[in-house]
């Protein structure tokens, strides 16, 4: 499955053009307003952008404006699931005949449609929601079931619009997870303001402002070193990647990082561990007596950053006040602890 | 009386007019109450040409509840989810058997559907005589009742929305599954509402019934057309037959509302 996309839409300013490759799941970051959900739409077929040109799979979506005379699919046809930030199942059905509807429209017969649903459920650790209609369901159980009803669509790219937007904190982490586990080896497209869906769900990530592609690249190096203000401010996440085990994630140098959200990661199976650089606190001497991380750094570069001052130190960051860095005489070259609280840590299965 | 928790910030003297409002629509139907002979009632309500009328208002309401059906959904979808030039004015001209006197109504049909009529002449050739026909009756019911349906399904078509619709497309379903599986159940309380409404308006129609159809006994005689005739011949038949067509209309406003609050 690929996807190439290009479209226009001189009313929202908009102009992006972009590509999925098979397999491969993309995030698109950007504000408020930028266009992300409109690009969403006009690939689902649900907006007629004024020009431009997509294919998926060498069929062509829509071709607009061009001097060989105008295409356009209709959204069923294209094979293109849309999962908005509300699950927006049908009230009037069971989450079973939910999952159950795209393969009905694809023909299926009634029993094996059902049959195909409860795969789905069970995918999406939903089984015991089958019989429940809508209402009965909470924010992150609707969720689930709308990604198992997307799924069973065998939609040949899926998108998904801020899936986590809608729910509470507590839902978000499971969701993610789920998402992670039914998304690997499909083609997805996901319209997300959080950079640890991006980090989770995506391969490479795609900055949208005020209409237009203004950043894109593999995840971690558009979110290690961001380009424009926006992902700079988003971004700056500190990422240590390795291997899990009990409550977190072993680095090949030996290093441990406890974190959040480890223990239902498979031990020895690739993880990563996740914090904020406003999370780290810088020491001369290795801090005693609390339980935290603590990683043996040399700092490469000092940056003052609006009131504060950004440490580097190769790939992992620290925000710290001006007076520390003159307290500790802080300067490039200078071997510190970075410590961080196991709290502020969240690990994630890659 | 139930007291209700919150605070409602009504002027008490608000009461008032509200009870005369209440009061005036609910005191003719008590006035007439009084009227009914309930001793002849049931002779009164079953005689021969009480009960023909009656068989004959329920055949033409049902059968022009169901053209209002087959013609208005399509029109309250068309006028909700679709745009084209002139939609405005057709959502207006659609409205206008709502406020239009119903004998002018039958006039228009008279000179659509008529023997003279603009296409009631090829229908002639044709060999199909509508008016002061069985058949006038209904397309006289279908003509004021239809703006109800359309009202009622319209008004239901925009509150639900089209994200329902555009994800079941997303999901691979064609515009008619979508139609069938996804809008018309979204809908149904919407629906309901307006094919009862359609249905009591069609019962209780008398101006272009009289004015297209005529008042031939058995064929386009109905109920408040044979109320209307027997005012003159036989009040007391004419009272407990308007209290028949009273207990009806609560039954339909009762239904209208269930089918609002349930479904």
């Amino acid at each position: 499955m690929t996807l190439q996309f290009r479209a226009q839409l001189t009313a929202r300013n908009l102009d992006v053009s972009l590509h999925v490759d098979d397999a491969e799941r993309i995030a698109i970051l950007g504000p408020n307003g930028a266009g992300k959900s409109t690009v969403l739409a006009m690939i689902a077929g649900l907006l007629r952008p004024d020009a431009g040109r997509a294919e998926l799979d060498g069929d062509i979506l829509f071709e607009l404006g061009s001097s060989a005379g105008n295409v356009w699919t209709t959204p069923h046809t294209r094979g293109v699931a849309l999962m908005a930030q509300e699950p927006l199942l049908f009230p009037h059905m069971s989450a079973l005949e939910n999952v159950a509807f795209g393969p009905r429209s694809a023909g299926a017969r009634a029993d094996n449609a059902r049959s195909t649903a409860r795969h789905w459920l069970e995918e999406v650790d939903a089984t015991a929601l089958a019989g429940r209609k809508p209402a009965q369901l909470s924010g992150g159980q609707a969720q689930r079931v709308a990604i198992a009803r997307a799924l069973a669509a065998q939609p040949r790219l899926l998108l998904l619009d801020e899936p986590m937007a809608a729910l509470d904190v507590g839902a978000a982490p499971m969701l993610r997870q789920v998402l992670h586990r039914v998304l690997a080896d499909r083609a997805a497209i996901i319209v997300t303001h959080n950079v640890l869906d991006a980090l989770v769900l995506a391969q490479r990530v795609i900055v949208v402002d005020h209409g237009h592609v203004v950043e894109s690249g593999p995840t971690r190096d558009v979110l290690r070193s961001p380009r424009t203000p926006f992902t700079a401010r988003i971004a700056g996440l500190n990422m240590i990647t390795g291997e899990a085990s009990g409550t977190g994630v072993e680095h090949q140098s030996g290093l441990f990082i406890e974190g959040l959200g480890a223990t239902g990661i498979t031990p020895g199976t690739t993880a990563i561990a996740v914090f904020s650089p406003s999370a780290v606190s810088v020491f001369r001497q290795p801090p005693h007596g609390s339980p935290r991380n603590v990683l043996p750094v040399t700092i490469t570069e000092l940056e003052p950053r609006d009131e504060q001052v950004r440490i580097r130190a190769d790939d992992l960051t620290a925000d710290v006040t001006a007076p520390v860095v003159a307290e500790l005489d802080l300067t490039p070259g200078t071997r510190v602890f970075f410590s961080i609280k196991a709290s502020a840590v969240t690990i994630y299965s890659i | 009386m139930r007291r209700t928790a919150q605070y409602s910030g009504l002027p008490l003297w608000l009461f008032a007019p509200a009870a005369a409002a209440a009061l005036f629509i609910m005191l003719p139907i008590v006035a007439m109450a009084t009227r009914v002979e309930w001793s002849q009632f049931v002779s009164l309500v079953t005689s021969e040409s009480s009960l023909q009328a009656l068989e004959l208002s329920v055949r033409t309401s049902t059968a022009s509840t169901v053209v209002c059906l087959v013609l208005g959904v399509p029109l309250a979808l068309t006028l909700a989810r679709s745009a084209f030039p002139g939609q405005g004015l057709v959502r207006s001209l659609v409205l206008l058997p709502l406020v239009l006197p119903p004998v002018v109504g039958g006039i228009a049909l008279l000179y659509t559907f008529g023997r003279q009529g603009l296409l009631g002449r090829s229908m002639d050739v044709l060999g199909i005589q509508v008016a002061f026909s069985t058949t006038a009756v209904v397309i006289a019911q279908a003509f004021v009742a239809m703006p109800f349906l359309v009202v009622s399904l319209e008004g239901s078509l925009r509150t639900a929305g089209r994200r329902y619709e555009a994800v079941a497309a997303t999901l691979g379903a064609k515009p008619t599954t979508v139609l069938r599986r996804v809008t018309v159940p979204l809908v149904l309380p919407g629906l309901v509402s307006g094919a009862v409404l359609s249905f009591a308006r069609s019962l209780g129609e008398f101006g272009a019934t009289l004015t297209f159809a005529g008042s031939l006994e058995g064929v386009t005689r109905t109920l408040p057309l044979e109320i209307y005739v027997q005012r003159e011949a036989n009040p007391d038949a004419a009272v407990a037959l308007s209290f028949v067509l009273v207990g009806v209309a609560v039954v339909v406003v009762g239904l209208a509302r269930r089918s609002k609050e349930h479904l």
